[in-house]
C-alpha cells in the first residue's frame, strides 16, 4: 500500500537563533530549526536537557530570551492558531466535568463557533482517532489511551496545522504507546499536518519521525538532525527490524550518551 | 432490608434518639423554671407552629438568609474568580482580606441597626458583610489550587477571558467554592440570629428574644431548638445539592492537583 | 521579588485608605455607618487616653483564649476517639452533625435567664462554639493515615495504645493544630457577639456604649482592634505551630 500523497496543510515553520534562559541559568542557546510542511519532527536529548522547554518556546506559552519562531513566514508571539498542543499529563488537561464531545469541542468555542456547528466537527474529529462512541462519556470514564486521544482529537478540532506533543505517550503501557503511535502518524498522512514530538522513547522517535532534532549540552544546543531513511510506510515490526532503524537508533544514542 | 443495612442504621441512630427520649422521660415531671419539660416544649412549639405564628417567623428569617447568600454568592464568586486568576491581585490583596474577614460582623451589628433601622435591609446588609468573605477566600483558593495544565491549556488555546473564568477557573474551583458555601451558610444563620436579636420586628431570633422577654422559656427553647433544625436541615440539604452539583469531582482522583 | 510584594500589599491598604477618603470627602457615605478617616484616627487616639479600654480588650482575649482551651481540652479527646473508632464515629454522626450546624449564639437569651449575663456564660458560648471545628478537624486528621503506614504498623504487629500514642496521634497532630487555629479565630467573632448581646465586659459592650454615646468613630476603631486581635492571634498560632510542628512542614506532610 502506497503511502497517500496529501499535499500538506500545514505552513512551514522556522526558528531562528532561538535561546531560553530562565534568570541566569540558560537553558536553550542558538536553536535553529525549519519544520518541513507535514513532516513528523522528533526532540529528543537527555532528561531535562531542556526538551519541554524548546517545546514550550514553540507553542508560545513560554517567552523566548533571544531568536524568533515564524510561522507561513510571520513571526509569532504567544500561542499561534495553527498551533495545537498535546500535553503529557492528559488528566490535568482534559476538564472533568465536561463530557469528551464538549471537553473536544471547547476551543472552538473559544473561536466563538455556534454550538451544533462545533458539536460536528468535534464528533469528526473523535471518528478521526476512533472515539466517536465515547463523546457522551466524561474524561474520567476512559482509560489513559483514550484520553491521551481525545487529547489529539482536540488538538485537530481547533484545526492545528502544527500539533506540538510533549512526551504523549509517556504514562501510557506499551501497547497503548504502540496503537497511538500508529494513530498519529495515519493522522499526519491524512490531514497533511505537521508533528513536533518530544519524546525521551529514543525508537518511538526513530519509528515515527521523518527526521530526529538532537538536544545535548548545557546549555543545550542542537548537535545533530538526523535524516530517517525509512520511507513513509512505518510499520511497527517490520519498521523496527530494518537494519537502517538500528543504524539510526544507535547513532542517536550515542549522540545523547557521548554528550 | 440486608441485616448489614439496618445494623448500621442501628448504629448511626441509636444515640440521638437515645439522648432525645432520655430528655424527654428525665424531664417529664419537673417543675424547673428554667428547663421546661420537653414535651411542654414541643407542644407549645407545633402550637405556634400550626397557628401560622412561627411560620411566618421562619419564612421572614429564611428569605433574609436566602437573599444574604445570594448576593454574597455573586460578589464573592465573581470578585474571586477575577483575583484568582491572576498571581500579582491574588498576593496583593492577601493580607487585606486576611484582615478583613477577621473583623467580627458581630460587632457592626449596632451600629448598622441603629443607622439602618428595623427591617430586611440592615439585615440582608450584615449577612453579606459576613457572608462574602468565606466565599471570596474559598473561590480564590479554589482557582489557585487548579491544575496550572489546565490553565495552561485555555493559553494554548486561546480561550477568551469571559469562557476561561465561567467553564474553567470556575468549574475547576467549584469544589472549594461549595466549601465557602457551606461555611456561607452557618455564617448567615448566625448572622440572622444576632441582627434578629438585637433590632427585628420580626423572625426567628426575634421571637425567641420576645418569649424570653415575657419569660415564657418553653417558648423561648422552642425557638431556639428550631433554629438549630434549621441549621441542620439547611446543611443537609446543601450537601446533597453539592454532592449533585460536583459529582464530577468525587470521580476523579486528581494527581495532578495541588493540594487545597 | 519578596520587596515587590510587599510594596503591592501595602499599596492596597493605603489604596482602600485613599478611597475611603475620597468617598468621605465627596460625603458618599453615611456618616453614621462610616465616618471620615479623621474622624477615626482622632477617636483612636481618645482611646489610648481612656484608662478603660486595656482592660476591656483583656477581657475579651482572655474570655477567648479560655473558651478555645475547654475546646480543645473536650474537643480533641472526643475527635481522636471518633477518628479511630468507626463504631463511634457512626454513633456520633448525627449528633455531631446538628451541633456544627447549630448557631452557638442563639443560645445567648436562654443561657441569659438561666444563668444569668455573666462572663461565665460568655465562656461557655465560646466553648460550645469552638468545640465542634475542634472535633472536626482532629476527626479528619485521625483519619487521614497514608494506607502503606497502617500497613507497616499492623504487619509488625504492634500493640493498639502504642499504635494510637506513637503513630495516629503525631499524624493527627497538624489537623489539630488547624483545628485549633480556626478556634481561635472563631472565638474573637463569638465573643465580640457575646458581649454586645449580653452587655458582658468586653470589646462588644464598649462598642454598644459607644453606639449609646453616639460615639461611632469609637466604634469602628474597636471593631478594627477586635480584627487585629483576630489576627494576630491567628499568626502567632502559626508561629506557635510552626515550631512545635517542624518535622512536619521539613517532611512534606505525614
Amino acid at each position: 500500500m502506497n503511502a497517500m500523497t496529501t499535499i500538506p496543510s500545514a505552513p512551514p515553520m522556522q526558528v531562528r537563533n532561538l535561546s531560553k534562559s530562565y534568570g541566569y541559568s540558560q537553558i536553550l542557546k542558538g536553536i535553529d530549526l525549519d519544520v518541513r510542511p507535514g513532516e513528523i519532527l522528533a526532540i529528543v536529548g537527555p532528561s531535562g536537557v531542556g526538551k519541554t522547554t524548546l517545546l514550550r518556546s514553540l507553542s508560545g506559552l513560554t517567552g523566548l530570551t533571544a531568536g524568533s519562531v515564524s510561522i507561513g513566514g510571520k513571526v509569532v508571539n504567544g500561542p499561534a492558531p495553527e498551533i495545537g498542543l498535546v500535553f503529557q499529563d492528559y488528566r490535568g488537561s482534559l476538564m472533568p466535568w465536561m463530557r469528551t464531545l464538549e471537553n473536544v469541542a471547547f476551543p472552538l468555542e473559544g473561536k466563538g463557533m455556534p454550538k451544533a456547528r462545533r458539536e460536528e466537527l468535534a464528533l469528526k474529529c473523535l471518528a478521526d482517532v476512533g472515539l466517536e462512541a465515547a463523546a457522551r462519556k466524561y474524561p474520567w470514564e476512559l482509560s489513559g489511551g483514550m484520553q491521551q486521544r481525545v487529547s489529539i482529537a482536540r488538538a485537530l478540532a481547533y484545526d492545528a496545522h502544527i500539533l506540538l506533543m510533549d512526551e504523549p505517550f509517556g504514562s501510557l503501557d506499551a501497547q497503548t504507546r504502540m496503537v497511538l503511535e500508529d494513530l498519529v502518524i495515519a493522522l499526519q498522512r491524512r490531514l497533511g499536518i505537521s508533528v513536533i514530538l518530544v519524546t525521551h522513547d529514543i525508537d518511538e522517535a526513530i519509528y515515527m519521525s521523518d527526521r530526529v532534532v538532537v538536544l545535548n549540552g548545557r546549555p543545550a544546543q542542537v548537535v545533530d538532525l538526523v535524516e530517517v531513511p525509512l520511507g513513509r510506510e512505518r510499520e511497527q515490526i517490520a519498521t523496527k527490524s530494518d537494519p537502517r532503524f538500528v543504524e539510526a537508533r544507535n547513532r542517536v544514542m550515542r549522540e545523547i550518551m557521548g554528550g | 432490608m440486608s441485616a448489614k443495612l439496618l445494623a448500621r442504621g442501628l448504629w448511626m441512630w441509636w444515640l440521638p434518639v437515645g439522648l432525645v427520649t432520655f430528655w424527654w422521660f428525665a424531664s417529664l415531671g419537673t417543675n424547673s423554671f428554667f428547663f421546661p419539660p420537653l414535651n411542654r416544649i414541643v407542644s407549645v412549639t407545633i402550637r405556634d407552629l400550626s397557628s401560622g405564628l412561627l411560620l411566618n417567623h421562619l419564612r421572614v428569617s429564611l428569605i433574609n438568609m436566602l437573599a444574604g447568600l445570594a448576593i454574597s454568592g455573586v460578589i464573592g464568586v465573581g470578585l474571586g474568580l477575577i483575583i484568582g486568576g491572576s498571581r500579582a491581585l491574588r498576593e496583593a490583596t492577601g493580607p487585606f482580606l486576611n484582615f478583613v474577614r477577621a473583623i467580627p460582623p458581630a460587632a457592626i451589628v449596632p451600629i448598622i441597626i441603629v443607622a439602618m433601622g428595623v427591617g430586611p435591609q440592615p439585615k440582608v446588609f450584615l449577612i453579606v458583610f459576613a457572608c462574602v468573605w468565606p466565599i471570596l477566600l474559598n473561590t480564590i483558593d479554589g482557582v489557585r489550587g487548579m491544575n496550572p495544565q489546565m490553565l495552561e491549556m485555555a493559553q494554548a488555546f486561546r480561550i477568551p477571558f469571559g469562557l476561561r473564568n465561567r467553564r474553567i477557573l470556575f468549574m475547576g474551583a467549584l469544589p472549594q467554592i461549595m466549601a465557602g458555601m457551606r461555611i456561607a451558610l452557618a455564617v448567615s444563620l448566625v448572622l440572622m440570629v444576632i441582627s434578629e436579636f438585637v433590632g427585628a420586628s420580626a423572625g426567628l431570633g426575634f421571637y425567641i428574644r420576645e418569649k424570653k422577654e415575657a419569660f415564657a422559656m418553653a417558648e423561648a427553647w422552642g425557638g431556639t431548638l428550631l433554629t438549630g433544625l434549621l441549621g441542620y436541615l439547611m446543611s443537609a440539604l446543601f450537601l446533597r445539592f453539592e454532592r449533585w452539583a460536583l459529582h464530577w469531582h468525587f470521580q476523579t482522583p486528581e494527581p495532578g492537583k495541588a493540594a487545597s | 521579588m519578596r520587596g515587590f510584594i510587599v510594596i503591592r500589599q501595602v499599596g492596597v491598604f493605603l489604596g482602600v485608605l485613599v478611597l475611603w477618603a475620597v468617598g468621605d470627602a465627596l460625603s458618599l457615605f453615611n456618616r453614621d455607618i462610616i465616618p471620615s478617616p479623621l474622624a477615626v484616627l482622632e477617636a483612636a487616639g481618645v482611646l489610648f487616653g481612656r484608662p478603660e479600654l486595656w482592660p476591656t480588650l483583656w477581657f475579651t482575649l482572655r474570655d477567648s483564649l479560655v473558651g478555645v482551651a475547654i475546646a480543645a481540652a473536650l474537643g480533641i479527646p472526643v475527635g481522636l476517639l471518633i477518628g479511630i473508632f468507626p463504631k463511634v464515629e457512626l454513633s456520633t454522626r448525627i449528633v455531631l452533625d446538628f451541633g456544627r450546624a447549630f448557631p452557638a449564639i442563639a443560645l445567648v437569651p436562654v443561657f441569659v435567664l438561666v444563668f444569668g449575663t455573666s462572663h461565665t456564660s460568655k465562656i461557655m458560648l465560646i466553648a460550645i462554639a469552638c468545640f465542634f471545628p475542634v472535633v472536626i478537624q482532629t476527626i479528619y486528621g485521625a483519619r487521614r493515615l497514608e494506607p502503606t503506614i497502617l500497613d507497616t504498623v499492623n504487619s509488625f504487629r504492634i500493640p493498639a495504645l502504642m499504635r494510637y500514642r506513637r503513630v495516629v496521634l503525631p499524624a493527627a497532630l497538624p489537623y489539630i493544630a488547624t483545628g485549633v487555629k480556626l478556634s481561635l479565630s472563631i472565638s474573637i467573632l463569638v465573643a465580640v457577639g457575646a458581649e454586645i448581646l449580653m452587655q458582658v465586659p468586653g470589646i462588644g459592650a464598649q462598642i454598644n456604649l459607644a453606639r449609646t454615646y453616639n460615639e461611632v468613630p469609637v466604634a469602628i476603631v474597636l471593631t478594627l482592634y477586635a480584627g487585629i486581635m483576630g489576627v494576630a492571634l491567628s499568626q502567632l498560632w502559626d508561629w506557635v505551630e510552626g515550631r512545635m510542628l517542624a518535622w512536619h512542614h521539613r517532611e512534606g506532610g505525614l
